[in-house]
This record gives C-alpha cells, sequence and structure tokens, in this order.
C-alpha cells in the first residue's frame, strides 16, 4: 500500500511540478499586493522535520537542531496548497540548504526564469527568492515601514 | 502558507507525529506517500467531483522533463547569489513604489497590511 502510494503511477498523477506553460496562478493574480511582483514565482519551499526512529547506529545523524530524531523532509507546495515535490529521507542533522542543493541537482528541476520562496535558512540563488536578512519585525517597528519590510512582508 | 501545510498533513495523518519503527528505506517513504493522498484528497473532494474537469486527465498529468524546467548543472556560485540579489531589489524597489503611491492616494499605514 505505502509502495503503492509513494511511487508512479499514483504517485506522479498526484504529485507534479508546474509546467512552464502554466498560467500565472489566481491567488498571485488576483492579489494586487503580489501581482506583477510575484509573477515568475511558481510555490513555496520549505523543509519539515518529522519523527522518524531509526537504528542505533544512526542515531547521531538523525538528531536535529531540538535534539529529536528525525527525518528532513524538504517539500513545495503551490498557493493553493497542493503538494508539488518532496524528498525526504534525509537526516534530521541536514540543513535545509543541504537538502535544496541535492535535490536540485537529481531530481527537482526549476524553469530559468521561475523561482520559489524560501526562508532563510536558504541560499539566495536565480531559483529561490529568500527574505532580506537583519529585518527586524518588532511591533513598535511597524509604524515606520521601510522598503525591505515591505518586501519581507 | 507552506508552514500552514505542514501543520494540516501533520494533524491529518498522526504517524507522521508518532513514527512506527519501520526500518528507514520505509520511514523515509511515509511523507512521500502522504503528500500524494493529501494532493488526492484535495483533487477528489467530494463537493468537487462531479464538475473537476481535470478528474479523466490523470495519467497525462505527468509532466516530461522539458516542460517542468532544468536541473542544477552547477554549484551555487557568487555570481547566481548577485543576480538574484539584484532582482530582489527590484521586486522590493518596485513594492516599494507601489506602496508609496497607494499610502499618497490614502491608504492605511504599513501596519494595516
Amino acid at each position: 500500500m505505502l509502495t503503492a502510494f509513494s511511487s508512479a503511477p499514483f504517485y506522479d498523477s498526484q504529485v507534479s511540478l508546474p509546467r512552464i506553460s502554466d498560467p500565472i496562478p489566481p491567488e498571485i493574480r488576483d492579489n494586487p499586493k503580489r501581482y506583477p511582483f510575484f509573477k515568475d514565482t511558481l510555490g513555496a519551499i520549505d523543509g519539515t522535520h518529522i519523527n522518524c526512529s531509526p537504528l542505533e547506529q544512526e542515531h547521531q545523524a538523525a538528531r536535529n537542531q531540538k535534539g529529536l530524531l528525525t527525518q528532513n523532509c524538504l517539500m513545495v507546495c503551490s498557493f493553493d496548497l497542493r503538494f508539488l515535490y518532496i524528498l525526504s529521507g534525509w537526516e534530521g542533522s541536514a540543513a535545509d540548504s543541504l537538502v535544496f542543493h541535492n535535490a536540485h541537482f537529481t531530481s527537482f528541476p526549476i524553469p530559468r526564469g521561475k523561482y520559489y520562496l524560501a526562508d532563510a535558512g536558504f541560499p539566495l540563488c536565480d531559483q529561490l527568492l529568500v527574505p532580506y536578512r537583519g529585518v527586524r519585525y518588532h511591533l513598535a517597528e511597524w509604524g515606520r515601514a521601510n522598503i525591505w519590510q515591505v518586501f519581507n512582508n | 502558507m507552506i508552514e500552514r501545510i505542514f501543520g494540516v498533513l501533520k494533524r491529518r495523518f498522526h504517524i507522521l507525529v508518532c513514527p512506527p519503527e519501520y526500518s528507514m528505506e520505509i520511514q523515509a517513504r511515509i511523507p512521500a506517500a502522504l503528500c500524494a493522498l493529501h494532493n488526492f484528497i484535495c483533487h477528489s473532494d467530494p463537493t468537487e467531483i462531479d464538475d473537476d474537469p481535470d478528474a479523466t486527465d490523470l495519467a497525462s498529468n505527468c509532466a516530461n522533463g522539458a516542460e517542468v524546467g532544468d536541473l542544477a548543472t552547477q554549484a551555487i556560485n557568487a555570481a547566481k547569489c548577485v543576480r538574484m540579489s539584484v532582482k530582489r531589489d527590484q521586486i522590493a524597489q518596485d513594492m516599494w513604489d507601489s506602496y508609496i503611491l497607494w499610502v499618497q492616494r490614502g491608504g492605511a499605514d504599513f501596519e494595516a497590511i
């Protein structure tokens, strides 16, 4: 059952990357705060830690920064909350950027000129748009917006 | 947004929170299978099942390599970083201009966004 759900044809029919020819998603197109700024955005990418129970000798590698035994899963989702890509099975000690790096080399193609939104744990490169670092979100400062805050928001 | 979908997934499938004692090969397949299942449930929501135009198109939904983009051929380097940084600055500038315009027209301040 598990194999049936996690391999072709079921998996491929449910989880597929956006095509270059796909139109701009309505969540972007119909929101004046997002369009036209994010018209080349395909979705969002992030890693999540999922608890696992590895063999004794793999415990060290699977321990994440919070001390739990996990696997780090890289997931990509679209704006209508559907999964586009999943890479699971990385040890919990692996950083998000490393997992992305591996995925992009092996099985996660990204069209030229398009990009995904990512958080600050990912590298800034052609295919990933990450927020500005060092911009503080203290409530008292919100009244005085600056250019970076408008972007990160 | 993506944090929200993780929450949805973990609440819907409790196996992601309490791991079973399977081998790691099997455990590594579980999230992928559940994500596919999640998409399937979204896709086949009973309220939409009748007028879903893609329902018969599932088999052809699997895009081939040329349609979805390119894999990385080299590591991330400084040039790529600078290129995207310029692009990000441009987007931020455009958004800022639009924000200023909006405030000038009498829109609420940043807090209300």
